[in-house]
C-alpha cells in the first residue's frame, strides 16, 4: 500500500513537471526553463549535500555553502601557482579536510546532544568561517576563472550553454544517481542509514557510528566544494560567504522541495527553484510584483507543494 | 495534516501574493518618517528655511578637534575593501593637519568609521552610534542609495549635517540637513541620454534594481531618452541582490529586444552579473549608467572582460587626470597611505572631504551644525577642483553641477576618464 502511494507521488510530480515545461512553452517562456536548469543546478548541488548529512545525522547543516566559498578560495589562491587542475584538486583536498574538521571538533562533540545544538553549532561554524575570510583578505570580491573556458558549445532554445555549465550539470546528475544507489545498495550507505535511525544497533553490530560520521562529513563538503569551484567560476567569481549568502537559501528550499531525504529530489528541487526565479523575473505578468518576485514565487510553489505533499517531491512520508 | 490546515496555509499564500501585488512604491523602509523642522539634536530646520542659529549645536566640535562619522558598505551584498575606507578616509585631514595646522582654527579632524553592511537599518544604527556615542559633528555617506537615504533621514530627525555623492531624490529632498556634494541619478539622467544619442545608439535597454530609491533616477532617464528620441526597447527593474537566475533572465530579455546600450543602475553585484551574463551569452551592449560604486575599479578587477564597454558619470575623476586636477592627492598618500597605493575609492573621499573643509572654513570661527548649514546654504560656490563646483541655495539639497564621466578599460583594469566635468543642463 505504502509503495503505492509512493509511486502516486512520484506520478503526481511527473505529472506537475510536465505541465509545467508545456506551459513554459506555450507562454513564450522557453528561454527561463533552460536559464532556470543551468542556475538551478548549483542549488542542487548544494542541497545534494544538505541532504547528505540531514538523511544520515538528521542535521539541517548551514555550514554547507561554506565547504564551497573555502574551496573557491582556495581554488583562487593556488591558481597562482599551480595548474587549475591541480589548484581545483587542491580545493577539493581543502574542502574535504574542513569537513573532516568540522566533524570533529563540533559535531561529534555535540553528538548526543538536541539536533537543534547541532544546527546552531552548523551556523556557527559558517559565521566563523565567513569572519576568517573577512580578516584574511576582506570582504573583497575576487575573480576566478572557468576550468572549461567555452562558451557556446550549444544553443538551446535560445540560450547559450558553456561547458562548465555542462560539467555542472553533468557531474551533479551523475553524482545524484551515484549516492542513490550508494544508499541503497551498498554495505556502507546502509550502515550510514542504520547508524543515522539505530546508532545503538549499528555499534552492536560493530560498525563504528563515528568513523561513519567522518566519512558522510567528508563526503558532504566534497559535495559543497564541488558545488563551490564548479558553479562560481560561471559567474565570474566570489566574495566571502559567497555560497551562503547567495545559495544556501535557494539550496534549503531545493532541499524541502525535493524531500529533504531524496537524493534525486535534491536535484530536481535546486532546478525548479531556478526556474522560478527565472519566470518570475522575465514573465510580464509577475513585472509589477515589487522588490523580489523570485523569492516570492518560490516560496509560494514551496507553500503549495508541502500542502499537497508534506514529505515533498519525491521524499517518503514519514 | 488536516484538510482545514491545507485550506488555511492556502488562503496564506494568496493573502501574501496579494499583499506582495498591491504593494505600493515608496521611500526606502526604515521604520522613520522624515521630520522636516528637526528634532531631539537641536532643530534641523525646514527643507526650505534657515537653521536656527540659537540651535547652533557644537557636538563634536571642540576648541582642538572636530569630529567627522562616515558609514559605507564594507560588508554585506555590495562590499568596498574596508582597508581602502580606513586609509583613505582621513588621508586628506591627515595632509591638511600637517601643511596647514593653523586651518579650521588650529582644530584637528577625527574621523570615525563605521560599515553599515549594505543595509538601510544598520546605517540608521551605525549614524545613531556616531552620532551619540563618538561625538560626531556632521556625517558622511560613503556610498550606497537605500543607506544614505536611510541615514539622511535620521540625519535631518536630529539636526545633524549631512553630505554624500548626489543619489537619489525622493525621500532626501525633504531633509532638510541632507547635502547632495555632486549630481543625483535624475540630474545625470539628461547627460546619459545625449551621451547616447551623440554616439548613434538607437535601441535602449533600462535595468533598474527594484528599490525606490532608484525610481526617480529611472524616471528621469526614460524621460530624457525619449525626449533625445532614442528608442527604449526594454525597461525592466530588477531584484536588488538578484540571483544568477534573475541576472541572466534579465540579460535574455534585454538580448531579445536587442538593445545596443544598457542603462543601468543596480549595485556593482548585481550590474557584474548581468554583464557577466551577458558576456556568456555572446551579447555585448555598452552598459552606461550614473555611479559612484559602479565607477570604481575594483569592479574592473572583478568583472573584466564582462564590463569591458562599461561607462558610468562620477562624481569624482579617475586617477589618470588626478596629477593635473589636484597633486596633493598621489603625494598625500605617499605620505600618509601607510604603503598602499593611491586608488580611486580614497580619492572619492578625498573630494568630498576636500568640499566639507572649504564649507568649514566659509562658516568660520563659530562652527555649529546650525551655523554651517546656513552658510553653505548661502549661495556660495564650493569648488574643490575634484568634485564639481557645488552650490546650493533656496533649500535646495542636490548641489551638483557637473560629472566626470569614466570610461573601463579592462588593458588595464583601471577607468579611464573621458571627459572632465561634463555640465548638467540649468
Amino acid at each position: 500500500m505504502d509503495r503505492l502511494r509512493e509511486r502516486q507521488g512520484q506520478v503526481i510530480t511527473a505529472a506537475v513537471i510536465t505541465l509545467l515545461v508545456l506551459v513554459l512553452l506555450a507562454t513564450g517562456e522557453k528561454e527561463s526553463l533552460v536559464i532556470g536548469v543551468i542556475t538551478g543546478s548549483a542549488y542542487g548541488f548544494l542541497a545534494l549535500g544538505l541532504v547528505l548529512i540531514y538523511k544520515s545525522s538528521g542535521v539541517f547543516n548551514f555550514a554547507q555553502g561554506e565547504f564551497g566559498t573555502v574551496a573557491v578560495y582556495t581554488l583562487y589562491l593556488l591558481h597562482f601557482d599551480v595548474p587549475y587542475g591541480f589548484a581545483l584538486l587542491g580545493a577539493l583536498g581543502v574542502a574535504v579536510l574542513m569537513g573532516v574538521v568540522v566533524e570533529r571538533l563540533v559535531v561529534r562533540p555535540l553528538f548526543d546532544a538536541p539536533r537543534v545544538t547541532l544546527l546552531v553549532a552548523t551556523a556557527g561554524v559558517a559565521l566563523l568561517s565567513i569572519a576568517v575570510q573577512i580578516w584574511f583578505g576582506e570582504a573583497t570580491a575576487r575573480p576566478v576563472g572557468r576550468a572549461l573556458p567555452t562558451l557556446d558549445r550549444f544553443t538551446v532554445l535560445g540560450v547559450q550553454i558553456s561547458d562548465q555549465r555542462l560539467l555542472l550539470l553533468g557531474a551533479l546528475a551523475i553524482l545524484a544517481g551515484l549516492l542513490a544507489w550508494f544508499f541503497n545498495k551498498t554495505n556502507l550507505g546502509l550502515a550510514i542509514l542504520g547508524s543515522s535511525q539505530e546508532p545503538t544497533a549499528t555499534e552492536l553490530m560493530g560498525i563504528s557510528v563515528k568513523r561513519l560520521s567522518t566519512i558522510v562529513w567528508a563526503l558532504a563538503a566534497l559535495l559543497g566544494g564541488l558545488a563551490g569551484v564548479l558553479a562560481v567560476p560561471e559567474t565570474g567569481g566570489f566574495a566571502p560567504g559567497v555560497l551562503t549568502v547567495a545559495f544556501l537559501i535557494p539550496a534549503f528550499t531545493a532541499a524541502v522541495l525535493g524531500g529533504m531525504t531524496s537524493l534525486p529530489g535534491a536535484f530536481l528541487g535546486g532546478v525548479i527553484v531556478g526556474v522560478v526565479e527565472a519566470v518570475a523575473t522575465s514573465a510580464p505578468i509577475f513585472e509589477d510584483i515589487p522588490g523580489s518576485p523570485g523569492t516570492l514565487l518560490v516560496f509560494v510553489v514551496l507553500l503549495i507543494v508541502l500542502v499537497a505533499r508534506p514529505q515533498g517531491l519525491l521524499g517518503k512520508a514519514g | 495534516m488536516s484538510q482545514r490546515a491545507r485550506v488555511a496555509i492556502l488562503l496564506l499564500v494568496v493573502a501574501l501574493v496579494g499583499a506582495a501585488c498591491g504593494q505600493k512604491t515608496g521611500v526606502a523602509g526604515t521604520g522613520g518618517e522624515v521630520v522636516a523642522g528637526g528634532g531631539g539634536g537641536g532643530g534641523g530646520g525646514t527643507a526650505s528655511g534657515r537653521h536656527e542659529p540659537d540651535d547652533n549645536d557644537t557636538s563634536g566640535v571642540s576648541d582642538s578637534e572636530i569630529v567627522i562619522g562616515v558609514h559605507a558598505p564594507v560588508t554585506g551584498a555590495s562590499p568596498l575593501p574596508q582597508r581602502t575606507f580606513d586609509i583613505g578616509k582621513d588621508i586628506y585631514w591627515q595632509l591638511l593637519a600637517a601643511n596647514e595646522p593653523d586651518a579650521l582654527g588650529g582644530r584637528r579632524v577625527r574621523v570615525v568609521f563605521r560599515d553599515d553592511e549594505f543595509n538601510p537599518n544598520r546605517a540608521v544604527e551605525v549614524c545613531r552610534e556616531m552620532v551619540e556615542s563618538e561625538g560626531a559633528f556632521i556625517l558622511v555617506g560613503g556610498g550606497g542609495a537605500d543607506q544614505i537615504t536611510a541615514c539622511a533621514e535620521y540625519a535631518a530627525e536630529n539636526g545633524v549635517p549631512y553630505f554624500s555623492a548626489g543619489v537619489n531624490e525622493a525621500g532626501l529632498e525633504e531633509a532638510s540637513t541632507y547635502f547632495a556634494l555632486s549630481l543625483t541619478y535624475a540630474q545625470q539622467a539628461p547627460l546619459i541620454a545625449q551621451r547616447i544619442k551623440d554616439e548613434g545608439f538607437e535601441k535602449v535597454g533600462v535595468a533598474v534594481a527594484d528599490t525606490p530609491s532608484f525610481q526617480d533616477g529611472h524616471d528621469a532617464f526614460v524621460d530624457a531618452a525619449e525626449e533625445a528620441g532614442l528608442d527604449i526597447v526594454a525597461d525592466d527593474t530588477i531584484n536588488k541582490t538578484a540571483s544568477e537566475a534573475e541576472a541572466l533572465a534579465e540579460v535574455q530579455k534585454l538580448k531579445d529586444a536587442d538593445a545596443e546600450v544598457v542603462f543601468i543602475l543596480t549595485s556593482p553585484l548585481v550590474y557584474l552579473g548581468i554583464a557577466g551574463g551577458a558576456r556568456n551569452q555572446n551579447y555585448d551592449p555598452v552598459f552606461i549608467g550614473p555611479g559612484i560604486t559602479s565607477g570604481l575599479n575594483q569592479v574592473l578587477t572583478f568583472g573584466c572582460p564582462g564590463v569591458a564597454k562599461g561607462r558610468f558619470f562620477s562624481p569624482f575623476p579617475e586617477l589618470d587626470v588626478i596629477d593635473e586636477l589636484d597633486p596633493d592627492y598621489v603625494a598625500a598618500y605617499e605620505q600618509f597611505g601607510q604603503g598602499e597605493p593611491a586608488d580611486d575609492i580614497g580619492l572619492a573621499l578625498w573630494g568630498l572631504n576636500k568640499t566639507i573643509r572649504l564649507m568649514f572654513e566659509a562658516t568660520g570661527d563659530e562652527l555649529g551644525r546650525a551655523a554651517l548649514m546656513n552658510t553653505i546654504e548661502g549661495g556660495e560656490v564650493f569648488d574643490s577642483g575634484v568634485f564639481a563646483p557645488v552650490e546650493f541655495s533656496d533649500g535646495e539639497r542636490f548641489g551638483g553641477t557637473a560629472a566626470h564621466l569614466l570610461k573601463a578599460d579592462c588593458d588595464t583594469k583601471l577607468y579611464s576618464t573621458e571627459e572632465q566635468f561634463v555640465q548638467a543642463e540649468g
